[in-house]
């Protein structure tokens, strides 16, 4: 297996490729963006993108997702039955499927989305905007902040500390690291919010 | 990406190193082993793969190499040269590192999480995209390097150096310094508090 990352320039966002080098097939994790750039390096490779896994369903994340369907006809599994008009595959937390002839582990980890999914190769896990390297996902309330919070310690923290965090935005973490360094997890919504509230009191 | 096959001893749950059946703590003898791989790279320009989390490396010449995928997660480095090496998506989480060399190097999307690290010098280098948080550094230059977009949560410097660094967007947070020089940076345009980081 071989993992490469590109850097969209839309929303900052990583795209993930992960090349199955037995089969030569290959999935893409977040099409933020499908450029010529991504298109030749994947050509370049020689593989064959079979499917495309969406870890959430907002724009800076799915934006290529119509034109890398252009180009290959990709399985798209999601948390969400459809994606702007596009059909997919629906994962639930637990689920275990088999991406581009690799297996895959879906862990649903709702906060900062309702339909936010950490997928899980071997020891990698694509977080998408669940956690990132010292920080967590931004939340809309207090309640969906303790619920993502919640979520990662039951099932993104309690995995083992070799796993490789691969996020949707910034560097790249592991499991070990975030346990230690991440001051979202330390940090209640009331509290990161205080700031703001002092400034407008 | 390395192999995630788990170590050979019973219970352990650690990744295997490069084409060993063990990982460094069970492995036989880690030493010869670490020995045999340098004497092995050393003839290699692109390295990729490579799982050495948990070695010992000692006086190695690692310098205008191409790492790719690979670990020094936990590793100890003292004296290693990887000057003007090339890094994508490699990890040194928590390995210490003493007197080491990465002067001249380009990194992007590496992890150095939790690394301890002594007299070492990343000077002239592109550090972009990388995960410095929990860094311990001491006696430390990054002087006249490109940091953008890196992260340095809850780091801890002593006696560092970040002269005329670019540390747009570079996320300075929870930081310990002391001693720390940032002549001639950008210091305005890193991120310096959660609230800003939203």
């Amino acid at each position: 297996m071989t993992v490469f990352f590109h850097y969209s320039l839309y929303g900052f966002a990583n795209v993930y490729l992960v090349g199955n080098d037995d089969n030569g097939q290959a999935f893409v994790v977040d099409p933020a963006a499908f450029t010529t750039g991504l298109l030749s390096f994947i050509e370049g490779k020689g593989y064959s993108v079979t499917a495309a896994l969406i870890t959430h369903n907002h724009i800076h994340h799915v934006a290529g997702l119509k034109t890398l369907l252009r180009v290959y006809d990709a399985e798209v599994y999601s948390n969400n039955a459809e994606i702007d008009g596009v059909p997919c595959r629906l994962v639930h937390d637990g689920d275990r499927f088999t991406a581009s002839g690799l297996d895959v582990e879906a862990i649903s980890v709702p906060g900062h989305s309702a339909d936010s999914v950490v997928f899980r190769v071997g020891k990698i896990l694509f977080s998408g905007d669940a956690i990132f390297a010292g920080t967590i996902g931004s939340t809309m309330s207090q309640y969906s902040h303790g619920l993502l919070r919640d979520q990662l310690e039951q099932k993104i923290l309690s995995q083992s500390d070799d796993c490789l965090i691969l996020p949707g935005h910034g560097p790249p973490s592991s499991v070990a690291a975030e346990r230690q360094f991440n001051l979202g997890l330390r940090q209640s919504k009331a509290e990161a919010l205080r700031a703001r509230y002092e400034f407008f009191v | 990406m390395y192999s995630f096959k788990r170590c050979s001893a019973p219970g352990c749950e650690a990744t295997v190193l490069s084409g060993s059946e063990f990982c460094a703590s069970h492995h036989p003898d880690p030493k010869a082993y670490a020995e045999d791989t340098l004497t092995r790279l050393a003839g290699t320009h692109t390295i990729k793969n490579e799982n050495l989390s948990g070695l010992m490396l000692e006086g190695a010449d690692l310098s205008g190499k191409r790492f790719y995928a690979c670990s020094f997660a936990r590793s100890a480095l003292k004296n290693v040269t990887f000057a003007g090496s090339l890094f994508r998506m490699c990890f040194f989480d928590f390995c210490q590192a003493d007197s080491c060399d990465f002067s001249g190097v380009d990194a992007q999307f590496c992890s150095f999480a939790g690394a301890r690290l002594f007299n070492a010098s990343f000077e002239n280098s592109e550090l972009i995209h990388n995960n410095f948080n929990g860094l311990a550094a001491e006696s430390c230059t990054f002087s006249f390097s490109n940091l953008y977009n890196s992260r340095f949560m809850m780091a801890n410097f002593r006696s560092t150096d970040f002269v005329d660094c670019n540390l747009k967007n570079a996320w300075l947070i929870d930081t310990v310094e002391n001693e720390v020089s940032w002549k001639y940076s950008n210091l305005q345009e890193a991120v310096r508090s959660m609230e800003d980081a939203e």
